[in-house]
């Protein structure tokens, strides 16, 4: 059986300029750090230049990561984040309308394809800390503690981001079923 | 606990009743859960919200990422290596230049500036006394 190395050892090769090391740490993260960016994004072509900037981050500044300090993943979304924010910073964010009908699972019902289409349009409203906690937590199943870390806030915090967020969402969704 | 608060419950801590904290709260929402039917369809309902959250939070993954961010960063070497060239290699030799070259000439131009030195000598010792004579005629 193939070992498979932790991402601080792979990261610490990187730091002495591994290109190898780089690649199996990028092809470990790279499909879940584009999933949060396309979510916090909403946007395809702002989502991949987030998640490609961030990896050249990574790579150029490999060295500012301090093993004891704070998690690799951690610190690779904390990256990533401060990419998407500074995008909603510099635009007003160009968000792709609607979620994609074609990954809808067929056998979904007419009532919950419009629920999905309105889910989808809340989320995109949401101000950006409370769509960073519901899409760490709820989509992506990551704990509250490691969210926080993310966030740099406390973890009270989060819980309180999370309890609007889902009260925004089934709040607008009871109004439209009403 | 009712209704309004049970719901609030869920809002803060989600639908995994095993993430429930361990509180008087949260022993009161999962007893709640046991004996009464409208809350079992209300987190019924919440868990059906956060499925369908799950589908409208689909992500198409880009096959070519992975080799397009690759590619940006060897591009990105390269130019960090013409950057290294041309900050610290070519700019000071640019500089370095024209006094290497004013150097060089100076030792080249000895001989030619030292016989300019003895034609302005020798210019400057010109006999003159002719002209003088003949304006005293």
């Amino acid at each position: 059986m193939k070992h498979e190395e932790t991402d601080a050892a792979l990261m610490l090769r990187v730091q002495e300029g591994n290109a190898e090391a780089f690649e199996e740490l990028m092809h470990r993260h790279v499909r879940q750090l584009h999933a949060y960016a396309y979510r916090l994004c909403q946007n395809s072509s702002d989502s991949e230049e987030v998640v490609q900037e961030t990896f050249m981050r990574v790579w150029s500044r490999a060295k500012t990561w301090i093993p004891d300090r704070v998690k690799f993943s951690t610190w690779l979304f904390q990256i990533a984040r401060n990419f998407c924010i500074d995008r909603f910073r510099k635009q007003s964010a160009r968000f792709d309308s609607s979620a994609d009908l074609d990954l809808i699972p067929d056998a979904t019902s007419d009532s919950d394809k419009e629920l999905i289409m309105a889910l989808n349009q809340v989320v995109l409203r949401l101000p950006e800390r409370q769509r960073t906690a519901l899409v760490l937590c709820q989509v992506e199943g990551w704990s509250q503690a490691e969210v926080a870390d993310v966030m740099k806030v406390s973890v009270e915090a989060v819980e309180s981001l999370l309890a609007r967020a889902r009260r925004r969402l089934r709040t607008t969704l009871g109004s439209r079923s009403t | 606990m009712n209704q309004k608060s049970f719901q609030s419950f869920i809002d803060q801590h989600g639908v995994d009743t095993s993430n429930w904290p361990d509180s008087p709260e949260g022993k009161k929402a999962q007893r709640l859960l046991a004996e009464a039917e409208w809350a079992r369809q209300v987190l019924d309902q919440n868990r059906k919200m956060f499925r369908l959250l799950n589908v409208a939070m689909s992500v198409r993954y880009p096959a070519d990422l992975e080799a397009r961010i690759l590619r940006g960063i060897s591009e990105s070497s390269e130019r960090t290596w013409l950057h290294f060239l041309t900050q610290w290699l070519l700019k000071p030799a640019l500089v370095a230049l024209p006094l290497v070259m004013g150097f060089a000439l100076g030792m080249t131009a000895t001989d030619s500036s030292i016989f300019v030195e003895n034609e302005i000598t020798a210019t400057q010792f010109d006999d003159h006394s002719d002209l003088l004579a003949i304006s005293d005629e």
